[in-house]
């Protein structure tokens, strides 16, 4: 069994810690994983701006990357949804080696819970904890059930992973899964509206006496951080992994070099 | 606009507010049917199917409603559908007209068409009639005037009904609204509404409304005009149950609305009813296999009151008849340049797709239409160029970790005002990420050299310094 | 009549240019549908939910007992009722042939064909345009239904309404589910009862 580990672009550059508690969280479940080299983007900037004709040599590349493998772990819903769902305008129909991406690219919580079927993790975290859904991975991936559906026995797999760490206390933000406002490019072409978004989310995080909010995305706790950074709100946010991990709270980080 | 709108932060947040109550009422209800899940399935199914047949079904339609003494009409435009409302009450010389809710007579422009010719036109929906006293579009499909304080509306009625100055009591303007629309129907000589649902079989049209205002409208005078889009068409008596029990509860978080009006023929044999079947751009988006499902829409407004970016933006920041995620699916389709920002203010979120109870794909609609966009060539190049720049680096794995290393150390050493400034719209309310020592691609370079050596690395020197 | 079967054959050969395949649409499975214990007093929930006001009574004598502790009654000055045996009314509609003779209508007395307990509506299908216009002009309403006819939900009703052969007249006909007062919501989210037809509404469930 060959696993490779799928890193997006935007972790491998600035949050390298993420795919590294990816990698250590895997080995630690005994899986032998590799990181193949060349890995640049899955191709959504481009796709979701409307330039196809840009993201199809990126998502070929990818998939031409990722072919050889038995199975694909990405610590993004977003990537892997991008991979899964939205890749078909981009290979002919039945090109066997999409097939294969596609159905062996696993988001990291489902890989560890439907894969993997992982209980407990012997990590700990003492800390109050809320969750932020990221869009993709919970309504193109169902990750969780969303508030909108009636769907009954959907779990949550985020939620499920972290009952496995040992001294989380939990926060309930009242809305249990409202974008962020992220979006990718939506960030910068409504800047006012993505902005008023994410402050609203950090605010019923706080409110609901959240320590760190803890995504399977890092891009949208990318927007989130951006925006405590910049306010000096007394929050923090972690991808999932670090959590599962048991990695340390981190320590606010200083504004860029002034 | 949406800048104007959303930077009003007291005001965004009460419009969200508002919404997201409509949201929640429409949770709860959606919770006391254990079968919700299975209504939208078979709505869904039910839309597909008519939409599929809609020729046959709009014939069966005709002629069963012909049957019953209606007069069946049809429009292939909005100026068309404007002409046949004007010459039906031209014919019968009306000079008042009372209207209830039609988001098909906002889509053709019909008030100020019949208003030139002289025709008084009265919007009888309360939230309709004060967006009308107001001079505005209505903001939201079923919430009209959700845009609008109570203060405000007591100043509009104030001028225009003379209720007293500075009085902003719901229950008071309702009230005044009552008594001043009483007067209008019964001085109305046609009455016109939209149509929720058209039953081919029957030859039926079924009319929703919470206020009663579509049944005073056409059990008053003598002319009942209905328009309807042609998506309208469905085959069965029974499907009604289906959309029933999931328009009022998805709408407004009602279990049914107050009144679902069964329309058969004309109201007696001394009236008439008119049915104007309108394409208007309709059949150009059924051609379309991505953007059919959209037809199937029975314009609950559901997905504008889940949608983050109208709750905080409001129904006219982006100049639409029909706002909100629908609408942003609808609107390109009969101007695309015109509309072609509409699919950008969008987060892909998705939650307009599971809120809709006949299960339109709207977000992957929405994402279909950037696409087409690219594809007809109508993207700015302030969209194409940084994407062609990005498609670039992405395919060339080791310009892409240059550009990487070079992007982090230029964060770690230059000036902040070179990031920070407000041409730069990530960072004019937002820092940038910290710019870690390495990419994780250089760490597992570092780490990992000793490829097939698989065992636990270490990575507390990350731990120690990682910081967020 | 208005020149307009150019658009018409337009609209239909448009729709008609590209086949689309339409799947058969299977019936509603009734086993996934909600069922309630007691139907009654599942529907008597909702529509006092609703605004509306729900009465059980054992004999049409008890309607106009009930009515007369109502002071909207009491001050009432016209009422027509389409039975007799429950309150007389003093508005006598086989009189009027014009519906706007019924503005100042009060209160308006009708019979219901039959409750829906999902929702707390009750369908009424009047014979004649007076009787369709008294239900939405009256300032009052009351509807007499039997307690025996509630249907679980809409599709049990819809069901009763194709057996009654609804929609198959040959000439015209008006029917409407009616679930509590008028309402509207459209000034800042506050819920006001009392939009265009009736303020209040009164549902009598006979034995």
């Amino acid at each position: 069994m060959s696993v490779a580990l799928f890193v997006p672009c935007y972790i491998d550059q600035f949050y390298p810690d993420v795919a590294i508690a990816t990698l250590e969280l895997l080995e630690r479940q005994g899986v032998d994983v590799v990181y193949p080299q060349g890995q640049t983007c899955c191709g959504q900037p481009m796709a979701n701006t409307g330039c196809a004709d840009q993201a199809a040599p990126v998502a070929r590349r990818l998939v031409e990357l990722f072919a050889d493998y038995d199975q694909v772990v990405c610590p993004s819903g977003s990537c892997t949804a991008m991979v899964r769902h939205h890749y078909a305008d981009f290979f002919e129909p039945g090109d066997a080696k999409y097939e294969k991406v596609r159905s062996s690219t696993f988001e990291l919580c489902e890989y560890l819970v439907d894969v993997l079927g992982v209980g407990s993790l012997g990590t700990s975290f003492p800390h109050r904890v809320s969750i932020h859904q990221s869009c993709h991975g919970l309504r193109e991936l169902r990750l969780a059930p969303s508030s909108e559906t009636r769907c009954g026995n959907v779990p949550d797999k985020l939620r499920q992973l972290l009952q496995g760490v040992e001294g989380i206390r939990w926060a309930t933000p009242q809305r249990s899964d409202e974008c962020c406002g992220f979006g990718g490019t939506f960030a910068v072409n409504e800047a006012d509206v993505s902005v008023a978004m994410g402050r609203d989310r950090i605010a019923d995080h706080l409110a609901a006496g959240s320590e760190v909010i803890v995504a399977g995305d890092m891009s949208c706790l990318m927007h989130l951080q951006g925006l405590i950074r910049r306010s000096g709100t007394p929050i923090q946010v972690m991808h999932v992994a670090q959590v599962l991990m048991g990695r340390p709270l981190p320590q606010p980080a200083p504004l860029t070099h002034s | 606009m949406a800048r104007d709108f959303v930077t009003n932060v007291q005001r965004s947040r009460w419009h969200d507010g508002a919404l997201w109550f409509v949201r929640h009422k429409r949770d709860v209800q959606a919770s006391s049917i254990p079968e919700w899940e299975y209504l939208r399935q078979m709505a869904s199914k039910i839309k597909t199917s008519a939409i599929a047949r809609s020729a046959e079904l709009l014939e069966q339609f005709e002629q069963n409603a012909q049957r019953l003494g209606a007069v069946v009409h049809w429009a292939s435009d909005a100026a068309e559908h404007n002409q046949i409302v004007y010459e039906i009450l031209h014919r019968h010389d009306v000079r008042r007209l009372v209207k209830s809710k039609s988001m098909l007579t906002e889509e053709c422009h019909l008030n100020g068409f019949l208003e030139e010719r002289g025709i008084e036109v009265v919007d009888t929906d309360l939230g309709e009639r004060i967006v009308q006293l107001r001079g505005e579009p209505p903001s939201h499909i079923v919430l009209p005037a959700i845009h609008i304080k109570k203060e405000e509306v007591g100043e509009t009625f104030h001028k225009h009904l003379g209720t007293e100055e500075g009085a902003s009591d719901p229950q008071y303007l309702a009230e005044a609204a009552r008594q001043h629309l009483r007067n209008k129907f019964l001085r109305a000589e046609a009455g016109l509404t939209g149509v929720n649902f058209a039953i081919a079989e029957t030859g039926g049209i079924v009319v929703c409304t919470n206020e009663g205002n579509a049944d005073l409208g056409t059990a008053l005078p003598p002319v009942h005009i209905a328009s309807m889009g042609l998506e309208k068409i469905i085959p069965r008596l029974e499907d009604l149950s289906v959309f029933t029990r999931l328009l009022a509860r998805s709408a407004t978080g009602q279990p049914i609305t107050t009144y679902t009006s069964h329309f058969h023929g004309p109201r007696d044999a001394a009236s008439e009813l008119h049915i104007i079947i309108v394409d208007n751009g309709r059949t150009e988006l059924r051609q379309s296999e991505t953007f059919r499902p959209a037809l199937g829409c029975i314009r609950c407004g559901a997905c504008m009151n889940t949608c983050p970016v109208f709750r905080r933006s409001g129904g006219h920041s982006y100049g639409a008849t029909v706002p909100g995620p629908i609408g942003s699916v609808l609107n390109p389709s009969n101007d695309s340049v015109r509309h072609k920002s509409l699919p950008y203010a969008c987060s892909l979120c998705g939650s307009c797709t599971d809120v809709c109870p006949v299960k339109i794909p709207l977000h992957h609609q929405l994402l279909a239409w950037r696409k087409e966009f690219g594809k007809r060539g109508l993207l700015s190049i302030d969209k194409t160029l940084p994407m062609k720049a990005a498609s670039l680096l992405f395919r060339h794995p080791r310009l892409y970790r240059a550009a990487g290393r070079i992007a982090r150390a230029a964060m770690q050493t230059l000036p902040r005002f070179v990031f920070v400034n407000r041409f730069n719209l990530w960072s004019r309310d937002r820092e940038l990420p910290a710019p870690p020592e390495e990419s994780f691609t250089q760490w597992y370079a570092r780490s990992r050299k000793d490829s097939g050596n698989h065992a636990q690395v270490n990575a507390s020197g990350y731990n120690k310094n990682h910081r967020n | 009549m208005i020149a307009h079967s150019s658009s018409r054959q337009r609209i239909l050969d448009r729709l008609r240019s590209i086949p689309i395949e339409a799947s058969e649409v299977e019936p509603i499975d009734p086993s996934r549908l909600v069922r309630y214990d007691d139907p009654v007093a599942k529907f008597t929930e909702i529509l006092t939910l609703i605004g509306g006001a729900v009465h059980e009574v054992e004999h049409l004598g008890q309607v106009r007992e009930i009515l007369g502790t109502l002071p909207e009654f009491n001050s009432a000055r016209h009422i027509a009722s389409l039975i007799p045996a429950a309150v007389e009314g003093n508005f006598h509609c086989s009189q009027v042939d014009d519906p706007h003779a019924l503005a100042t209508l009060d209160w308006a007395i009708v019979p219901g064909e039959f409750g829906v307990a999902e929702n707390g509506a009750v369908w009424v299908h009047p014979t004649n345009l007076i009787e369709r216009t008294m239900l939405f002009i009256t300032q009052h309403l009351a509807v007499v239904i039997s307690r025996t006819a509630m249907v679980t939900q809409m599709h049990d009703a819809y069901q009763r309404l194709r057996a009654a052969g609804f929609g198959s007249q040959s000439g015209s006909d008006f029917g409407v589910f009616i679930c509590g007062p008028s309402k509207t919501a459209d000034i800042e989210q506050s819920l006001v009862i009392g939009a265009h037809g009736c303020r209040t509404m009164h549902v009598f469930l006979t034995p």
